[in-house]
């Protein structure tokens, strides 16, 4: 089999607040603003990069990345184009936006890279364990769109002339 | 003066793509899809590389702003048309360009976005 050498971080040897069931995961989320993206964003990026630095049974990982994966097509693809258009004239909060966007979508993916790494390093193979080609799909989607969220970023700088 | 450029993709992403692409191969789920209790994968892994693939080989850096969504969702319907296999040695070989015309090629043991692309004329 073909080697896997996918980038996961390491475990945090400080202790980390994290919600560990979905139930109460799902609870948490629907107490964030809805009309407040900046906010919820903010708020779903601390407990997911938390996440992402405390070892977990794959499947109970899956199940909360799930949960984070949810508002991703809001967030990304059926965004309000006038809050869009707002963000983009001024360009520190439209280069603020894109980072904290980029970093909640490649957190995701290492979640899920994460379950891989841990089942490669098993010995499992994905054909015959089913989280780990859950995880092999989901972070390939992932991925994909931390590509194309970097390819539709632009940015607007300030000429300061040619050199 | 304002001017606009295009972030890059980030770094490794598309060879953790390749890496993961050669593993399913091998593995032989390319086309699988997963089920767990509580969710389930809508397309397989080759939809979803295919998909970003076909995207990087179309030069997003060149288009508008917010119209590589529409690409990447366009290439979504190309996807599942997608054929991937490794080059034969005659195509490794030629400098013909009506053999690898049409034809792009992947390298995956690198983090390249774009790709070789030849065309015949």
């Amino acid at each position: 089999m073909p080697a896997l050498a996918l980038y996961v971080p390491p475990e945090s040897d400080t202790k980390l607040t994290i919600i560990s069931e979905a139930k109460a995961l799902t609870k948490w989320i629907k107490t964030l603003p809805k009309d407040d993206d900046k906010a919820t964003i903010d708020a779903l990026l601390e407990k997911l990069i938390s996440l992402n630095r405390v070892a977990m049974a794959a499947e109970n990982r899956l199940a909360l990345l799930e949960l984070y994966r949810e508002p991703i097509n809001d967030f990304v693809f059926n965004r309000d184009i006038g809050a869009v258009k707002l963000e983009m004239s001024d360009p520190a909060v439209f280069k603020a936006k894109v980072k904290q966007l980029n970093t909640y979508i490649e957190e995701l993916a290492l979640g899920y890279k994460l379950v891989i790494m841990q089942a490669y390093q098993q010995g499992l193979r994905p054909h015959l364990n089913t989280p780990f080609l859950f995880a092999i799909i989901r972070a390939t989607e992932s991925i994909s769109l931390l590509m194309i969220h970097a390819f539709s970023a632009l940015s607007e700088l300030a000429n300061r002339g040619r050199a | 003066m304002l001017f606009r450029h295009y972030r890059s993709s980030p770094t490794g992403a598309v060879h953790e793509l390749h890496q993961l692409y050669l593993y399913c191969e091998a593995d032989e789920v390319l086309d699988k899809q997963a089920s767990l209790k509580f969710s389930s994968t809508k397309k397989p892994f080759i939809h979803y590389y295919s998909q970003i693939m076909l995207t990087g080989i179309a030069d997003p850096y060149s288009l508008d702003k917010y119209d590589v969504f529409r690409l990447f969702n366009l290439m979504a319907k190309m996807a599942d048309r997608v054929t991937i296999t490794p080059l034969t040695d005659h195509q490794k070989t030629t400098d013909n360009t009506t053999v690898l015309g049409g034809h792009s090629c992947l390298e995956c043991n690198s983090d390249r976005s774009r790709y070789h692309f030849t065309i015949s004329i």
